[in-house]
């Protein structure tokens, strides 16, 4: 055997048993993994909006989800979108009411903010601020002092950015349920 | 005993992070929690093993023109498989570790070991080398991320370990953390090595 053909015929049984080992893994873990995505989404979910039953929908590439209850009335809305944050993409779930009047709260599905400060976004003290905020026809906006009104939200210390960043994303996600519910009712 | 020695070394004499400096990635980037740290070695653990014993058995037939990649492609086939499966069965752990799982497979001592190691030894010889590296690498991100996530957050595993009078450092949960970390830990190996004399002290 000659040792070029060594070489390819070496690469190639480890390239063919590599291959077909980690078809067989994931084949293993696939619906496994599906799943932890999915329920993921649905724990966020039904700790914002309580409900029993959900549609999802695609609008404009975001999930939204209509969230129900037993009778079929519906309780509410979420909506999935990501933005830019201090140090990458900030996934955020935002929930709100069946009329778009108030937010039933939000939640950090995925962030690479700083740890100690940034990743504070996903604590409840700042989370907890957007619970029960009135949608009215002024944006929220970040203050770096006590919030004294219904649309400002207190800023994380030495996180400006990230907080700025999460509320931002807030407020496209009340434009773009707005839209959804306009064209859906 | 001599298997006893090739196990041993890896944990002071020959320390993947203490005494050789390989693996600094993934010991710089993931140890500002506990938690993160063991993850990392235990993976880092169960592929050093793995690929050091494929290397040893099959390394009389890897010509060795093509042996890098071979090696390599080795070593990736077992990092996908612990990247598969910490997101089917621990997810919140996947997901705090991020990209760091699929980069094991760049990890130097893991290649390191099946180049100056697996590749010319025997099987049982290559798997206790590869065991003893794997543990005196967890061993040392478990000293460092306990140490950051103490002062970092005041934690020790997620549970509260200081009152409320402790200011967390937040520069210690930050990348600077962990060289500083890593730097006073280094000095104090040297220091340690010293002492006890012995080759390599310096």
């Amino acid at each position: 055997m000659s040792p070029r053909f060594r070489m390819i015929l070496t690469l190639l049984i480890v390239g063919i048993f590599s291959g077909g080992s980690l078809s067989f893994v994931y084949q293993a873990t696939k619906d496994k993994i599906q799943e932890n995505l999915k329920k993921e989404i649905e724990s966020s979910l039904f700790r914002l909006l309580p409900c029993d039953s959900y549609t999802r929908v695609n609008w404009k590439g975001k999930p939204v989800f209509i969230c129900k209850n037993k009778e079929g009335k519906i309780l509410g809305y979420a909506i999935i979108g990501e933005g830019e944050g201090f140090q990458g993409k900030i996934t955020l779930m935002l929930a709100v009411d069946e009329e778009l009047k108030t937010i039933k709260g939000i939640d950090v599905l995925q962030s690479q903010e700083t740890p100690g400060l940034g990743a504070k976004i996903d604590e409840k003290e700042f989370k907890s601020q957007f619970r029960g905020r009135k949608i009215g026809e002024r944006k929220l906006e970040v203050v770096k002092r006590k919030s004294t009104s219904e649309e400002e939200i207190e800023a994380i210390t030495g996180a400006t950015i990230s907080s700025r960043a999460v509320v931002n994303l807030v407020n496209e996600l009340i434009q773009d349920l707005r839209e959804f519910l306009r064209e859906n009712k | 005993m001599r298997g006893t020695q090739e196990f041993i070394k890896g944990l002071w004499r020959e320390n993947p992070v203490l005494r050789l400096l390989l693996g600094m990635c993934p010991t710089l980037a993931v140890t500002g929690y506990l938690a993160n740290g063991i993850a990392m070695g235990l993976a880092v653990i169960f592929v050093l093993v793995c690929s050091s014993t494929v290397v040893s058995i099959f390394r009389r037939a890897i010509p060795s023109q093509v042996r890098i990649p071979t090696f390599i492609v080795i070593i990736a086939t077992f990092v996908v498989v612990v990247d598969y499966f910490l997101r089917a069965n621990f997810p919140a752990l996947s997901k705090k570790l991020g990209p760091y799982v699929p980069l094991i497979v760049v990890n130097c001592i893991i290649l390191g070991r099946a180049e100056a190691f697996a590749s010319k030894r025997g099987v049982f010889l290559s798997f206790l080398d590869a065991l003893g590296m794997g543990i005196g690498f967890t061993l040392t991100l478990v000293i460092l991320s306990s140490v950051r996530e103490v002062l970092g957050f005041g934690t020790l595993l997620g549970h509260p370990l200081t009152g409320k009078w402790f200011t967390p450092w937040v520069v210690m949960a930050l990348p600077p953390g962990a060289f500083i970390t890593l730097g006073v830990i280094l000095s104090l190996a040297n220091v340690i090595q010293k002492k006890i004399g012995g080759r390599g002290g310096s």
